[in-house]
């Protein structure tokens, strides 16, 4: 039995669904054995936070479902419909964390390989840009700031974009250093914009050193104690983690994100 | 270390290495020192003397290979550049391969974009490394596939090199004569190399010229491999036809390739000829599009080199193991599959005993590991790599790295330890 399917026995299928004035009703018709007994139809009512218009709350999830599926340009459409809607921002942006928990659970799980990711990654760069006039105006809470770039000596950003856009979806501030980042910009950063999580990527191993240098130099700073340090990339392990000195390391985005929601204290 | 004749090593290790290539015991596990540049730290030299001194170069190799016992080393000071010697495949066939990889004057002469070296672009002591970079824009694959020739040698080399922006230019010749010249000499200290190395040493080394797959050719060196990858979702058809014509002419670089290797057959004193293919796309593609987009041209290529005689030679770059079935699809035992991370386990139910398979150090842990891990490391991958023979231990990554000579000693004693059939 996978987890998500229900301890009992039932069937369902949705007979209405209606959306109105905050409140959006669900009629349910099947059978089945629920916790208490048997019953026959089921009713469900619940008050929409999100409610902005008739039919916001199925755009939402098309729109989830789009991005979750690498459907570009149907992602894209539907993101412009949510703008000109007007649909609150943290639901938007709630949408694209969503959609990128589901595309980092079918990677997980081996549904979803680096193609994938770079897919997905372009989908919601172009989003993020979209919504950036939004963003400003409204300015949603964030769940953090990480400041992240490649290791001194490697100029490969393949994964560090995946992980730039991922982190970005899920409402994190990120600054992007870019490639080839000396250890002094990574402090000068940490002094700047006192992230809580500091990334550092590389995929050739050589970009092991440019790691450790990086760290070395956070440490003189004193700056170490402040900020959570991950490494990402192809080559790297827990001997690379353990060498370089970081808090944590991954491969892939997925463990990567969970690991600094983990530190930052975000579900 | 035993003082043998030299010959006597040469022959020794030749063997060895040539018999798990073929899918048999040898005396014991080999060595394979696959350097993509050598350890500058160790060596007591920096990346850009290595990457501009010949002579460094040479020496280092040379120095890397008495202080450690490998059964044969693979030593470069140079970067891909592959589609330079595409670009001139049916025109001059013969030279064809002297551009396959540049070192870091030819990149001075060229003024390529695709690489950046120590004491040019980064520091003394980097790495040199090909980035690559977007040269070609979606809506020119079909200019691609009508004519890839005509494409690559007249609007993406220009281009890429600096130096051959204006190609009727006195700039653009010049550059051409000088670039030759560069060639030759970079040749004559590859020579030198290989037979001190079998001369003074009794380490043998294997002569490799190289092709790449067609999808790599389009990643690696006209579109990047992250637009190469939206290109398969938004334009798939443009990109498959641009492979169908690539292919032919990818296929032809490695034949001649290996042809005009052969021909050095007696100068190296191998009987092998591998044809060296280094993938980049391959772990980045899920098996949907690999099977789609990648495998059906590199399978063809490889069957074709495998007719032709040789022996292509698969470096499979980051993770291969969710395609690795498909290495079942080819004919047994012609190929090395040179694997850099990989589920070993998979790998042994998989393919071993099937292909040679060729890697299993990681860099990392002669980096951050300890001797007694290293050893440990090498005990399980040779108990489960080696029964049967065609089983090389090699560090994909290793060598360039500034990894602990008393890590790398016991992966080496290791092997001698555990590795003896």
């Amino acid at each position: 039995m996978s987890p998500h399917t229900p301890p009992i026995d039932w069937e369902l299928r949705v007979e209405n669904m209606a959306v109105s004035e905050g409140f959006m009703e669900v009629h349910m018709k099947g059978r089945g054995r629920a916790v208490r007994g048997p019953f026959d139809d089921i009713y469900i009512g619940l008050f929409c936070n999100d409610y902005s218009g008739g039919t916001s709350m199925s755009v939402v999830e098309e729109f989830v479902e789009a991005i979750a599926d690498l459907k570009e340009k149907e992602a894209l459409e539907l993101v412009k419909k949510l703008i000109e809607q007007k649909v609150d921002i943290s639901t938007v942006l709630d949408g694209i964390r969503r959609a990128s928990d589901i595309i980092g659970k079918r990677f997980e799980e081996g549904k979803y390989f680096i193609s994938d990711l770079v897919m997905a990654g372009e989908i919601l760069k172009e989003i993020t840009e979209m919504l950036k006039p939004v963003i400003v105006e409204e300015k949603p809470k964030r769940a953090g700031t990480v400041v992240i770039g490649t290791a001194q000596g490697d100029i490969h950003d393949i994964g560090k974009n995946i992980v730039v856009a991922v982190l970005e979806a899920n409402g994190f501030e990120v600054i992007d250093l870019g490639v080839d980042v000396s250890p002094e910009k990574f402090v000068e950063a940490i002094r700047k914009y006192n992230p809580q999580v500091v990334g550092i990527s590389c995929l050739i191993t050589e970009g092991i050193e440019g790691m450790k240098r990086i760290v070395d130099t956070i440490k003189a700073a004193g700056l170490r104690d402040k900020v959570k340090i991950i490494i990402g990339g192809g080559r790297v392990d827990e001997y690379a983690c353990k060498y370089v000195e970081a808090d944590g390391w991954t491969r892939d985005v997925q463990t990567g994100l969970e690991t600094i929601k983990g530190w930052v204290g975000v579900k | 270390m035993s003082k043998r004749e030299p010959e006597e090593l040469f022959k020794q290790r030749l063997e060895r290495v040539e018999r798990a290539i073929m899918l048999k015991e040898p005396d014991r596990v080999p060595i394979w020192a696959f350097c993509c540049f050598l350890p500058a730290k160790y060596l007591g030299t920096t990346y850009a003397k290595i990457a501009y001194d010949y002579e460094e170069f040479k020496k280092g190799a040379i120095k890397f290979a008495s202080d450690f016992d490998f059964d044969t080393i693979t030593a470069a000071n140079s970067l891909d550049t592959a589609i330079f010697s595409l670009a001139l495949i049916e025109e001059h066939p013969d030279i064809a391969q002297s551009v396959v990889l540049i070192t870091g004057p030819m990149h001075d002469i060229l003024q390529d974009r695709y690489t950046k070296w120590p004491g040019r672009e980064t520091s003394e002591n980097t790495y040199p490394q090909f980035v690559g970079g977007k040269f070609m824009e979606a809506d020119e694959y079909g200019k691609l596939a009508d004519d890839p020739l005509t494409f690559i040698n007249e609007t993406l080399i220009p281009r890429v090199c600096r130096s051959l922006e204006r190609p009727s230019s006195a700039r653009a010749y010049g550059t051409l004569i000088k670039l030759g010249m560069e060639v030759a000499k970079f040749g004559n200290v590859t020579m030198e190399l290989v037979m001190e190395l079998r001369n003074k040493l009794g380490c043998p080394s294997f002569p490799a010229p190289m092709t790449e797959a067609v999808l790599d050719f389009v990643g690696d060196f006209m579109r990047h491999p992250t637009y190469t990858i939206t290109d398969l979702y938004r334009v798939p058809d443009e990109v498959k036809s641009a492979c169908d014509s690539l292919l032919p002419l990818a296929t032809k670089l490695g034949i001649i390739g290996g042809q005009m290797a052969s021909k050095l057959k007696e100068f190296y004193g191998v009987h092998i000829i591998p044809v060296f293919i280094p993938l980049h796309l391959n772990a980045l593609l899920s098996p949907k599009l690999y099977g789609e987009f990648y495998w059906p041209h590199l399978k063809k290529m490889i069957e074709d080199l495998i007719n032709a005689g040789f022996t292509p030679w698969i470096f499979f770059e980051g993770d291969h193991t969710p395609h690795l079935e498909t290495l079942r699809e080819l004919p047994k035992g012609k190929i090395i599959a040179l694997f850099e991370r990989l589920d070993w386990e998979k790998a042994a139910d998989i393919i071993k005993g099937y292909q040679c398979i060729m890697g299993g150090l990681p860099g990392s842990l002669l980096m951050g590991g300890t001797p007694k891990k290293v050893e440990e490391h090498v005990k399980n991958i040779l108990e489960l790599m080696m029964p049967g023979g065609g089983f090389i231990l090699a560090s994909a990554e290793a060598s360039s790295l500034d990894f602990k000579p008393e890590n790398l000693r016991a992966a080496i004693e290791a092997v001698k330890k555990y590795g003896t059939y």
